[in-house]
This record gives C-alpha cells, structure tokens and sequence, in this order.
C-alpha cells in the first residue's frame, strides 16, 4: 500500500496519516530526527512537478487534516487545514453564496496545501491574480516538526516578513502548510463563458488581447489550442451549423458579474469578435461551473509525456502559442494559455525526444519566459534542472533550504537547483 | 561624532528638550566617507553632525542620528556603495521619502543612510502588457501621473502619495483607500531589481507575472529594507475604469457609520474604496478643506465604486441602501470630478489637518475584522475618555484598517507618556479580536515590541532566518522588526519606557 506513495520511482518505507497539525508535527519532528526524508502528499495531483527527489523513506498524507478552523462569512475570511480538497472548501463556501475567486486543476482531489505549494492555477487567476494573492496567513510545521506561523486572519496585514509566500510554489520544500486563512469574495450574480473560435492564432491573438485591455472586465480570457482546441471547435461549431478550420484555435471568455454587467459584457465581448473576424462563437451559461475548464483543462488518458509551463508578457503569449503549435511533436499538443497572466502551459503526448524538449525550450526563451518542465519521462528528469537556469536568485533559495531545512528532511533534491 | 558604529542606545524619542550638541568640535572623514566620496560626488555624501541632522527622523514619533547619508544616482553605485559599508562592517538603511510611520528609515547602530530620491525615473511604460518599469525613488502620485496618458492607473494610493516612494511602498508593502477591492502593494508589484548584501545585482521576479523558483519577490515586499536595496520596480498597471461614483454619507455616531460598513462588507459588494473619518477629524478637515460636511455629523463614511457602468449602478445602489438602513443623516454622490478630488483630498490630507487641534499626533495602525468595528470604535473612544487625550480616527473601514491618531503635545511629558500607553492599548485591543498589529505602515522600531503579543519565539525565529537566507544577517537595518531580549519579556510596558528615552526626561 505504500506504491501509491511511490515517486520518481522510490517507494517509502512507510506511510504516516497525521489527523491534526499536532500530530503532523510529531510526525516531521521523528523523521528529522533519524535522520530521514519526508515528501508531503496532497491530493497527489502534481507530483510529477519538481526535481528527481534525492531521497525518500516516509510518506506524508495530508487528507485527514481536512477541516475549517475558522469561518467568518461577514468578514471575508476562511481557514481551512491543507488537506482538505478545493472542492470540499468551495462546497462549504457556496452555503454562504461566496467562494475562493480561483480554481485550480482536478478540485475534488486537489487539496488546499497541494494547490499553493505547486501553483495549481486555472483560468480565474487572469484578473484576479495568482493563488498567492488571496492568502493572508498562513501556519507551517517547519522541517523538524516546529509549529510557526505568519500573517493572520483579517485582509490586511503586514506585521513581520510575509512568510507565506515561501511556501507557496515551495513543493513542501521549506515545510509542510498545515492551515492557510484566504480572504473570499462573492459568488458572481451572473456567470457566462463566451467561446470562440479562429482559424489562426493570430486572429485569436487580436481578439484576446482587445478584449483582456479592453473596459470589458472579463474574469479570465483563456487561449486553447491544439487537436483538443480543433475537436471542440468543430463539436460547437456543428452545433452551431457551422464549420471549424481544421487549425483552429478557440478562445473562451469568462464573464461574472451582476446581470446588467454580464449583459453588457456579453455584448461588447461578441462585437469585438466579430470585429476580429472569429469564425463563430456560443455563449455558454456559467451557472453550472466554468465551462472555461472542462474545455481547457485536462487532457483525457493517456497523460502527457511533456508538460511545459512558462509565463511570459501577456503580449506575447500569442507568438509563444504558434512557436509551439509550429514547433516538433505538434501533432499531439495541447495548449492552454491564460492571456491576461501571461502563462502558458504545452502538453505533448508524443515520444519525448531531446528535440523536442530543446526545441519547446528555446520557443519559452524566445518569448522571453523561463520553462519549468512540469512533467517528463524518468530518463529526462534524472539528467536535467527541470526548473531551468534561476541565475543568482538560486543561490538566495539554496540558502533559504539550508536555513529551514538543513537536514534535507522535506523532498531532498525536488527543488530548483536540486536543493 | 565618528562614522562607526554608534552604541545602540544612542536612540532619543521626539522631542528633545535639549539642543542637540555633538562633543567633537571639529568633525573629521571617515576613512569609510571618503571611499563613499569615490564612488558618488562629495556633494551627495553626507556626514558633518550639523547636515545630518535632516536625516535623524521620518514620519513615526521616534528620531536616532545616521553614521552618514549617502545619496547615489546610480543602482550600479548603490552596489559599489554596499560593498565598501560591507567592507567596513557598517550597515545600511535604505530609505525613500522618509514618510514612514513606524521608523523604518531611522538609522540604528550608526547604519548609512541609503537616500534613493535621485533614482527617481520612470524607466517605461508597456501600454500593451501594462507594466511599467520604475526606478523606486519615483513618487507613488508621479506614477499614476506617468501612466494616466495610457488610460491606465497604478492602483495603491497611500494617503502620503504625493511624497512616498514606491520603493518605500515595496519596503513597507503600503496600501492605501483604494486597495480594499483591488490588493495592496505586494498585489501590484511583479518584481524588483535588488542590491544584496555582498553587493549582487539581480531581478526578484521580473516584468512577467510569474518566474519559477521560490517567490523570493513576495518574502522581500514588506520586509522594511532589512533584505536589500530595491533599484527598479516592475508595477503592474490596470486600465482606468470605465465609470467611478464617489459617495459621502454622514452618520450621527460612529458605531452606526461601523454597522454600515460591517454590513457594506458582508454584503459581498466589494467597493473600490470604503473610508471613515469621525467627529474631530472632520472638524480639522472642514476649515482646511470646505468638503461641505454636515455640522452634526459625528462620523462621516466617503465610499467610492467604479467599473463598468452598470456594476457601478448596481453597487452604488445597493451602498446607498445600506447607509440609509442605518440611518444616515446626509447623503450626497460627488456631482464632478472637482467634487470627488474635494472629497479625496478631505480624506488623504485629513492627517495634515489634525495639526490644527495640536501640535502633534501619534498614528496607529492596527487591522480588526470588519464585524468588530462598532465595538472596538466605542472602545477606543472610551479609552480617549479614561485617558483624557483626544484621539481623532480616520480609517480604511472597510479593510478593518484603524487609523486612530492621538492627539498630544509633545512639550508636556505627561501627555507624552499617555499616548505612548494609549497607543499599546489600542493594539491590544486589536489582538483581542483577532487583528493585526499593522495593515499598512509596518513594525519598525515602532511595534517590535509588541509582535510578541501574536507572534511565539518560534514564530519570530522562523523569520529571522530570511536575513541570513539572503546573507543580509547584520548588513541592512539593523535593530527593526524583531523584539529585543527585554521586549520578548515585558510587553508592552517595557515597549514603552524604553520609547521614553533618557532624552525625553532631562
Ligand atoms: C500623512 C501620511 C499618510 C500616510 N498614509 C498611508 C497610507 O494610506 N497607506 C500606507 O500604507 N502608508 C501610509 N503612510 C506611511 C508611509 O507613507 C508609507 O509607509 C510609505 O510606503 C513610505 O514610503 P517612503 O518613500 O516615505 O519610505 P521611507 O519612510 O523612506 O522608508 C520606509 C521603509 O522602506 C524601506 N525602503 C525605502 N526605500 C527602499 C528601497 N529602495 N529598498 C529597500 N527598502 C527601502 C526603508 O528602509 C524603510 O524601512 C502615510 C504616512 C503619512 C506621513
């Protein structure tokens, strides 16, 4: 039972379930002291993100910690234990018709922890800002099981440094979040996705960049293309009597506001396609979730071999798209890029050859943004900084390991540089 | 005076009562400020007693004298100048326009001032991915002049605007009225360039939104200067919004203006701005700024929306319903544009005003949960009666952002000492409902004694490992942030008289 736990190929000798933050601490302070090493287990959703780890004898299951510690719905403010999922949380958050304006890739079995420390990120984050701009606090169990906190409970707040944010996108590196505070918002009156469709990404590329600085206010502008962006065009586009082009790229608008807004915005976004010659477009009812991410999202089986994600200036993740829709293996890609963020992630299904890496690599640098390679085969990883060259903030962050975990207790060698 | 380094308790409490006298007659250069004076010309290296003396406070009630101020025109030069201080063990401390409230540009342990006001360029302005590049002694209110042209805005507005730095918004993660909807400096800042300790150049995150690796850029925003020297700031920018209305409502006590905004907030509808000034600091701003309040108004809420048109309609709407619940006495939506900018300037400069009622002001900063405000405003009118000193609020209501500002004379010890006390129960008071000891103007010298009130010694340990982490232990700002030995004991009393230094009592 422990192969479930398996990573990079090394299986834990054991497994541990902390139920609270105090058991979580006694767990971490036994592995540090003999001397062991730990990997801490969300939903188990993104482990492929990271280095090959170094070592490995203890799995940390996080899912029991899946309680609300503390919610104030007058206040704008939930804290929740990392191990519950986003679904779970967004659940109990809807009683109250509010919600945590970001969504993150697979909900129901992606937890709070696993979200922030591999920067789970889908769509939303284009107007609202990362994950990192909604958490005001945060409580760590530190790498020999120390319990510590920062920040607070209420929106604002900046006494001693912002030690959340090492931890967000740490990959449990530094410790393990054990609770995190999140400043919530209200569940938009109104929710449509507008979802077009172009014959070029160049096309796409006007529209969305018309409408992401336009007055529109959209909640997230998502760029898809790929063979999954041309099936799903040519799905709506039949139901729509019309036809897709065979390279076609779809854009999908997400808009969420009162209903005299959304309205409006509905209207000025289908204009401004028009004007930008979209080959067709429906506008979708948001109510039922966003749309925005069944068609963005993940792809159905077999996972990809190659995941690549980057973030560039928003303006020129259009010319990223086609580098890489133009570049090798684009017989089976997918790509999805959030147009106001600037982020970009490619998937390949293909054989992963050094030609393709070398070639998708060079179209992110091109484009002025740093590859992390999210996801690739054993062989890749073992060889290769799938972080890319940081330059001198690296040294910074093999420091800050060494101060927080100078044994190599949390996920030795997964982070950037191999720390 | 020497340029070393200065015995620690050489650190007074304004005012003094004594003219300042310095011991040595004839000052003599350092070794260190000539090798300074290599690198910037003589006339921007600072160091007779007499010269420095500009540079001793900031905005906050506590004062120290600098080793020397150094003023490079240069991030290059700023490099060149961390190196020598390194070589000569003597810190640095970076600072801006020294608004500051919690005496974060104070010099400690005889640390160089850093003045960064001659990096004051606006490097450029990407229309298209809305970014501009800044160098940090620009003027926050000079941005957004900068960037307007392009329709677009720069979003924290500290009420000091129009003389802070973003550096030193960066260095103390500043906020303003307008980022209760839309996030505070860290929210809008993509990346910094920095000068660190052995005197590396190099990008914190970048132009881009997002760069893999530790998000050394988030832990370095609010860490007041102890981390580094901010050279360049990448600021994202948003588009003007398409309609603003500016409201005022007036209300006949406090707790009813409180209970609106509780209930403004809890509504959901998140305004741009939710704002509150009371009775005392309405009578200060009425003469200096005829915003044309109500004479019986005892608090007065200013709440502004903007966005599209219609979500403008719809939230004002809503707004002007709540306040009407709750009884306002007065309700009025700025007609024009010089209407607003009235009323903005009523709220932004109401600070300065208060210096018609005395001749000085203590300002706190605490954060509360929005639904504590009626209590927690009766409370500290309560304690200015027990306390017999007046304490004028002015506050970023709906964030739970208190602003009470005590109101004494410095020239009389007595009240001195009152509102040093009134300021400590004030954020207790904030603990108690589960608050913060500071939303926006940072620990300092300040409040460091007082983090021990939310914050363990494990808590504080953590925290302290950034500095080595980025080999900043001892170089930048010493004696800020975290407690000394005796705070970690005695809080807050020992906070206290040690701010009543031996100065103030001779
Ligand atoms: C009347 C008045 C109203 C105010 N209203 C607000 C408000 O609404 N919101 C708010 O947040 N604050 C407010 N403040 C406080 C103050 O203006 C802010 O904290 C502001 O950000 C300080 O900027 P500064 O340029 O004056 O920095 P300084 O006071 O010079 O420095 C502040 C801190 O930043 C560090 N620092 C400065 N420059 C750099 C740099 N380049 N690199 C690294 N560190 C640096 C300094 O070491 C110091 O610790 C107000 C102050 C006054 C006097």
């Amino acid at each position: 039972m422990t192969d479930s736990y398996e990573l990079d190929g090394i299986t834990p000798s054991r497994v541990e379930h902390p139920a609270t933050v105090d058991d979580l601490s006694v767990t971490l302070g036994t592995v540090h002291s003999d001397g062991q090493a730990a990997v801490l287990w969300g939903g188990g959703t993104r482990m492929h993100v990271g280095n090959k780890i170094a070592r490995y004898d203890v799995a940390v299951d996080m899912t029991g910690l899946d309680r609300i510690v503390d919610y104030r719905p007058p206040d704008l403010v939930v804290v929740a234990e990392a191990g519950m999922t986003l679904a779970a949380l967004q659940a109990e958050l809807r009683v109250n018709n509010q919600r945590l304006p970001f969504d993150v890739q697979s909900p129901d079995s992606a937890t709070i922890g696993g979200s922030l420390a591999s920067n789970n990120v889908g769509p939303l984050r284009s107007s609202y800002g990362g994950v990192r701009d909604f958490v005001i606090g945060m409580s760590i169990v530190q790498a020999d099981g120390t319990m510590t906190k920062s920040g607070g409970s209420v929106v604002k707040n900046v006494a001693g440094y912002d030690m959340a944010r090492l931890h967000i996108g740490a990959l449990g590196t530094l410790g393990a979040i054990a609770t995190v505070a999140f400043k919530i918002g209200p569940v938009p009156q109104t929710m449509r996705t507008v979802a077009a469709w172009f014959d070029s990404a160049e096309s796409a590329a006007v529209a969305g960049m018309r409408i992401t600085n336009g007055a529109f206010m959209p909640e997230a502008v998502t760029l898809v293309a790929g063979q999954r962006a041309v099936a799903h065009a040519t799905e709506l586009a039949a139901g729509n009597s019309g036809a897709a082009s065979d390279n076609a790229v779809m854009l999908l608008i997400a808009l969420a506001a009162g209903s005299a807004t959304v309205e409006r915005q509905v209207n000025d976004t289908t204009a401004t396609l028009g004007a930008a010659m979209a080959d067709g477009f429906v506008v979708l009812d948001g109510d039922a979730g966003y749309p925005v991410w069944s068609l963005a999202g993940e792809q159905p089986p077999p996972a990809p071999t190659l995941s690549i994600r980057s973030t560039v200036k928003p303006a020129e993740a259009f010319d990223l798209v086609n580098a890489l829709a133009a570049g090798a293996g684009s017989d089976d890609i997918h790509i999805v890029a959030q147009i106001g963020f600037g982020t970009v992630e490619a998937h390949w299904r293909n054989q992963v050859s050094p030609d393709l890496v070398r070639s998708a690599r060079d179209a992110v640098s091109g484009a002025g943004g740093i590859p992390m390679i999210e996801r690739c085969p054993p062989e890749l990883k073992s060889e290769l900084d799938v972080f890319g060259d940081l330059g001198a903030p690296l040294e910074v962050m093999r420091r800050l390991k060494q101060q927080f975990d100078p044994k190599g207790t949390l996920s030795p060698g997964r982070f950037a540089g191999r720390i | 005076m020497g340029q070393g380094r200065v015995p620690v308790n050489n650190r007074s409490c304004y005012p003094r009562y004594a003219p300042i006298c310095h011991p040595e007659p004839m000052p003599e250069k350092s070794p260190l400020v000539r090798e300074l004076e290599e690198v910037v010309e003589p006339s921007h290296v600072v160091w007779r007693p007499e010269d420095l003396l500009v540079y001793e406070y900031d905005g906050s009630i506590d004062r120290n004298n600098p080793g020397a101020v150094v003023v490079p025109a240069s991030a290059e030069q700023v490099s060149e100048i961390i190196k020598i201080a390194r070589k000569h063990d003597v810190p640095v401390v970076p600072r801006g326009a020294g608004t500051g409230l919690s005496g974060g540009a104070i010099s400690m342990e005889g640390a160089i001032v850093l003045a960064l006001t001659r990096l004051n360029k606006v490097l450029n302005i990407d229309k298209e991915n809305r970014v501009a590049i800044v160098e940090p002694g620009v003027v926050n209110l000079e941005l957004g002049q900068a960037v307007a042209p392009y329709g677009l805005q720069y979003i924290p507005d500290p009420s000091s605007q129009s003389a802070c730095t973003i550096g030193g918004n960066v260095g103390e993660n500043a906020g303003g009225p307008h980022c209760l909807a839309y996030g505070v400096t860290t929210n809008h800042v993509l990346g910094m360039e920095v000068v660190l300790a052995d005197g590396t150049l190099t990008w914190l995150g970048g132009e881009t939104r997002e760069v893999p690796g530790y998000d050394l850029r988030g832990v370095f925003i609010g860490s007041e200067g102890t981390l580094g020297v901010v050279t360049k700031v990448a600021v994202r920018l948003v588009p003007v919004p398409e309609a603003i209305r500016t409201m005022v409502a007036a209300f006949s006590s406090v707790e009813a203006a409180s209970e609106t905004v509780a209930d403004i907030v809890a509504s959901g509808v998140i305004p741009g701005a939710v704002e509150m000034i009371d009775r005392l600091c309405i009578e200060a701003v009425e003469p200096a700024f005829h915003p044309g309040y109500p004479e019986d108004a005892q608090a007065i809420l200013l709440v502004e929306v903007d966005g599209l048109r219609e979500t403008v309609d719809e939230q004002a709407e809503l707004v002007e319903q709540l306040c009407r619940q709750h009884g306002t006495t007065d309700w009025r939506t700025a007609e024009d544009e010089e209407e607003r900018e009235t009323l903005w300037a009523s709220r932004k400069k109401a600070l300065g005003a208060l210096g018609r009622l005395a001749p000085n002001y203590y300002l706190i900063d605490g954060v509360i949960p929005p639904t504590r405000l009626p209590e927690t405003m009766s409370k500290i009118n309560a304690l200015s009666d027990e306390l017999g000193i007046p304490i004028a609020n002015v506050l970023h209501a709906g964030d739970g952002n208190l602003h009470p500002c005590i109101l004494f004379d410095s020239r009389d010890p007595v009240q001195v000492e009152k509102a040093l006390v009134a300021g400590g129960r004030i954020l207790e008071m904030c603990v108690e409902v589960g608050g913060a000891l500071s939303g926006e103007h940072g620990i300092g010298l300040e409040k460091q004694g007082y983090l021990p009130l939310v914050f363990t010694d494990e808590d504080l340990d953590a925290m302290a490992r950034l500095k080595p982490a980025f080999g900043a232990a001892g170089m930048f700002n010493p004696g800020k942030i975290f407690p000394t030995d005796e705070q970690r004991e005695g809080v807050p009393h020992a906070t206290i008289m040690q701010r009543l230094t031996v100065d103030m009592v001779i």
